[in-house]
């Protein structure tokens, strides 16, 4: 049950690391496209004959210079509080489980191909009539086969400690919300102070 | 293109084609770009959808552990679904104003591009028809110098309006403009605003309720 809950959570982890990097890559494109628009406003107010509306494009180019900043400093924001922590817990489950899962399933082949050793030695000892030698050799046997019983479940011993760490997992999250607000409404309020710097340039136009 | 790039006798014409024909092409890319920008902050905000519904469907209430976990990604859910309604608005606010005006200014420049054309079309009918005139025998001479007269009067009309015209343009396009730049500012100001608000009201009560 508790590896049905580990792959689910793996699958859903990896999910939603997949929405945030799509996130993050159109985030930049935004930030590109800002760029080139607020290039293309910085000529045109060149070209401009007028003083007033020429002053205002340029004004334009570069608030929308100082947006693209924005935009990339949010992106940054996206890929560091987020992404990067979906993704570390994404690597750190792939790691564990696999490892383990691999781990696990070399010991139990071990176990097995060393099991079937000791049962031809059984066999042998039963022909060659040395019952002492015999009662040790089943005593063996008896013990290998309680061991391949208990081992794959004792491999998951590492994912249970990953479990007992989801109110770390939780406390994390909950510092990225709040880093994350912090971000967004520092960026709106830059917005706001651009916004109420360029709004007298444009009703200055005459 | 020939005639496009063909000489004005008129220096105020010239310039104008001269202008017209730079501000044309650069209008019509910023047009373009801003376009671009409308394009990317939608599919930004499809993404910040998709991500929102993904971390909705984290919902999990196997132990109180995963409860708390789901309750943590429903918040950023919420968080995220406001970012996503602030980029919507913000691309609408670009279209609706400020996309709108260069597309119109685009339209203008293109429009006066094509009467000076024509009357660039005129010009080059009438220096054919002098040359035509000065190169007539005699007796075709009265004939071609009445054509040259009402290519002349035709060609003098078109110039005399077209001043006009283009007088009035550089009047009406710079209000247009910054009628268009004035409220696509003041769109995107009052929802900053607007967002800022909502995005400190989510950051106060995530404080309030992480801090217990």
């Amino acid at each position: 049950e508790k590896q049905q809950q580990f792959e689910n959570l793996d699958v859903q982890l990896r999910k939603l690391h997949a929405s945030v990097e799509s996130l993050v890559f159109n985030r930049k494109e935004l930030s590109v496209n800002t760029a080139s628009f607020a290039k293309s406003a910085a000529m045109l107010g060149n070209s401009e004959d007028h003083t007033a509306l020429s002053r205002a494009l340029s004004q334009l180019a570069e608030v929308e210079e100082k947006i693209d900043q924005l935009h990339q400093d949010q992106a940054c924001a996206d890929f560091y509080l987020i992404s990067e922590l979906l993704g570390d817990y994404v690597r750190l489950i792939t790691a564990g489980v696999f490892d383990q899962r691999m781990k696990t399933w070399a010991k139990c082949q071990d176990a097995q191909v060393m099991l079937q050793r000791k049962r031809e030695a059984e066999a042998k000892l039963q022909h060659a009539n040395k019952p002492d030698k015999l009662q040790q050799a089943k005593d063996e046997i008896r013990e290998r086969v309680f061991a391949l019983a208990v081992k794959p479940n004792a491999g998951f011993s590492d994912l249970r400690v990953f479990f007992s760490s989801q109110k770390d997992r939780v406390k994390d999250f909950r510092v990225v919300i709040i880093k994350y607000l912090e971000s967004l409404v520092h960026t709106q309020q830059q917005l706001i102070k651009y916004w109420e710097a360029f709004l007298p340039e444009a009703k200055a136009i005459s | 293109m020939r005639k496009e790039s063909h000489k004005d006798v008129d220096n105020f014409f010239q310039n104008e084609r001269n202008k017209n024909t730079n501000i044309a092409a650069l209008s019509k890319v910023a047009t373009e770009k801003l376009l671009d920008v409308v394009m990317t902050e939608q599919k930004l905000a499809l993404a910040c959808g998709h991500f929102s519904t993904s971390l909705h469907l984290c919902v999990n209430q196997d132990d109180a552990a995963a409860v708390a976990f789901s309750k943590v990604c429903l918040k950023l859910s919420d968080v995220i679904e406001a970012v996503k309604r602030n980029l919507e608005k913000v691309a609408s606010n670009n279209l609706s104003t400020l996309g709108l005006g260069l597309d119109l200014e685009s339209r203008y420049q293109e429009a006066e591009k094509e009467m000076l054309f024509r009357r660039t079309c005129k010009l080059i009918e009438l220096e054919t028809v002098k040359k035509g005139t000065e190169k007539a025998k005699a007796n075709k001479r009265e004939v071609m110098e009445a054509f040259q007269k009402a290519v002349e009067k035709e060609f003098n009309l078109i110039s005399s309006v077209a001043k006009q015209e283009i007088e009035r343009f550089h009047c009406s396009h710079v209000n247009v403009l910054k009628n268009f730049l004035i409220g696509w500012c003041e769109v995107q100001l009052n929802t900053a605003k607007e967002f800022a608000e909502l995005y400190s009201q989510h950051l106060e009560a995530c404080r309030n309720m992480y801090s217990e």
